[in-house]
């Protein structure tokens, strides 16, 4: 499973390599139980520091997408992600992101179209 | 005679290099044209493809001129041996040539700006287990080799006299003996062990080295590697086969099992394999460049990020931040070192001390 970083986007590496695995595990790419490079090796062959990369497995974890098995390696295991207060946050951040929308002046019509389109390219 | 069997070896490894390094720039990836990084959208573009003409011409100027050397000198006594320099000659000369091409490429790249504005990316496996595996099977032929020897040596050993000559002039007279108890009288044997653990590390490690995947053909491209990788692989493997034939060969003539051969003879098994077997990865191409995947893959317009700054010459990888040790290299099939990480260093005076310190410790252990 390819994932791909750029140095000159202005996101931070461990961001990217964060959204990326994210993107992944969305459109079916990374399937549950997948197992990923250890942080070290993924450091080696991004040619980044491995701690770059441990806090990309960090934040994945801390948001349930990846857990830790008992051999340390990580692996993709996201369903525990659909927790009450998982849906409490994320009904609160996409509100929000849909009153800023509304706020700069777009419809609720032309909203309806871009999530449509959002949805069917995730 | 004249054109000896040194003569005839030459002529071979001249052959061989002369063409390996004329075909030279159709073996490397499009991306990357005489150690020159190239974007997606001049991948292919006559401008890059036009230097590899000039290339190849000079380069065949160069085999020619190697080649009279490697005939005429024969005939002139006393520099006779000066022969086996023609393939030398023909890797020393090919280096300026090279370059020249070189700067041209770099030249154009730089005043007509070519990754400006182009979107540069690195791609990367995430997934763990996807490498290829080594199919350690193909040490099989070594081991049988190796076996052979030792069977043979229990079966002659107790005839051997007690002193049985190690060391032999180019023309084949004894001038080194040893106790046949002596490790020096198993050279062939230890040789061909040390060998074997050596091709079978490079073999494991070839395969575990970093993917380095073009971003303009993610998909491709790293499928195209992994099969190269298997390649490059079973090739190691063979090649302890090849070289153990030419060790078996000269441990037989210590004991006499053969009638005392030429050097030059015994080498041919060696010469063979390194040739035979580096042909399979010329035809995949640098990190199977040639191979063409069953599917054809949309191209990105993504290009690699512009690491020109990092090869040396185009030829010679200094980069601090990568801690990587082997690396793909830019003009050439197979790897090099990193050589800003100190281990690189440190494995490869191994590599080149651990026979020569073999030889010694066997020589002067008794």
């Amino acid at each position: 499973m390819l994932i791909r970083i750029s140095e000159s986007s202005g996101k931070p590496i461990y961001q990217q390599i964060r959204d990326e695995i994210v993107a992944a595990i969305a459109a079916g790419r990374l399937e549950e139980g997948a197992v990923l490079l250890s942080a070290r090796k993924l450091g080696k062959e991004l040619g980044v520091n491995y701690h770059t990369v441990n806090n990309a497995y960090n934040l994945l974890s801390s948001e349930g997408f990846v857990v830790l098995d008992s051999k340390k390696r990580v692996v993709v295991e996201p369903h525990e992600l659909v927790t009450d207060e998982f849906k409490q946050k994320w009904r609160q951040s996409e509100t929000m992101k849909i009153r800023e929308g509304l706020a700069h002046g777009l419809s609720k019509g032309e909203l309806k179209r871009l999530f449509a389109k959002f949805l069917e390219e995730a | 005679m004249v054109f000896n069997i040194v003569f005839w070896d030459s002529l071979i490894v001249w052959l061989f290099i002369s063409v390996a390094e004329a075909v030279m720039p159709w073996l490397t990836p499009k991306s990357i044209q005489f150690g020159v990084r190239i974007p997606p959208d001049k991948i292919g573009s006559s401008e890059v493809l036009e230097p590899r003409r000039s290339f190849v011409m000079v380069q065949l100027l160069i085999a020619a001129g190697a080649f009279l050397g490697l005939v005429l000198l024969p005939l002139i006594e006393g520099v006779s041996w000066l022969m086996t320099a023609a393939p030398v000659a023909v890797l020393a000369a090919s280096f300026p040539n090279y370059l020249r091409v070189r700067r041209g490429l770099i030249r154009l790249k730089n005043s007509e700006g070519w990754f400006s504005g182009v979107s540069q990316q690195t791609f990367v496996e995430v997934q763990d287990g996807a490498e290829p595996r080594v199919n350690f099977l193909y040490m099989l032929p070594a081991v049988a080799v190796l076996l052979l020897t030792v069977v043979v040596g229990v079966d002659v050993y107790p005839s051997l006299p007690s002193i049985i000559p190690v060391h032999f002039t180019a023309s084949g007279q004894a001038n080194g003996f040893a106790s046949k108890s002596s490790p020096e009288a198993f050279t062939g044997i230890i040789m061909q062990a040390v060998l074997l653990v050596m091709f079978t590390g490079i073999a494991a490690a070839v395969v575990r080295t970093r993917r380095s995947i073009e971003s303009h053909a993610p998909s491709t491209s790293l499928w195209q590697q992994n099969r190269f990788k298997s390649i490059a692989a079973r090739m190691m493997l063979l090649m302890s086969f090849f070289i153990g034939l030419t060790l078996m060969l000269s441990q037989f003539s210590i004991w006499g099992v053969i009638p005392r051969a030429d050097a030059a003879l015994t080498v041919i098994p060696s010469l063979v394999g390194v040739i035979g077997l580096t042909i399979p990865m010329m035809r995949a191409g640098q990190y199977g460049s040639r191979l063409k995947p069953s599917a054809n893959e949309q191209g990105t317009g993504i290009a690699n990020v512009d690491d020109d700054r990092v090869w040396k010459a185009g030829a010679v990888y200094f980069n601090r931040g990568d801690r990587a040790i082997l690396v793909p290299k830019r003009f050439g099939v197979g790897w090099t070192f990193n050589f800003a990480n100190p281990l690189s260093w440190l494995i490869l005076a191994v590599i080149i001390a651990l026979p020569v310190v073999l030889v010694l410790i066997i020589r002067f252990v008794h």
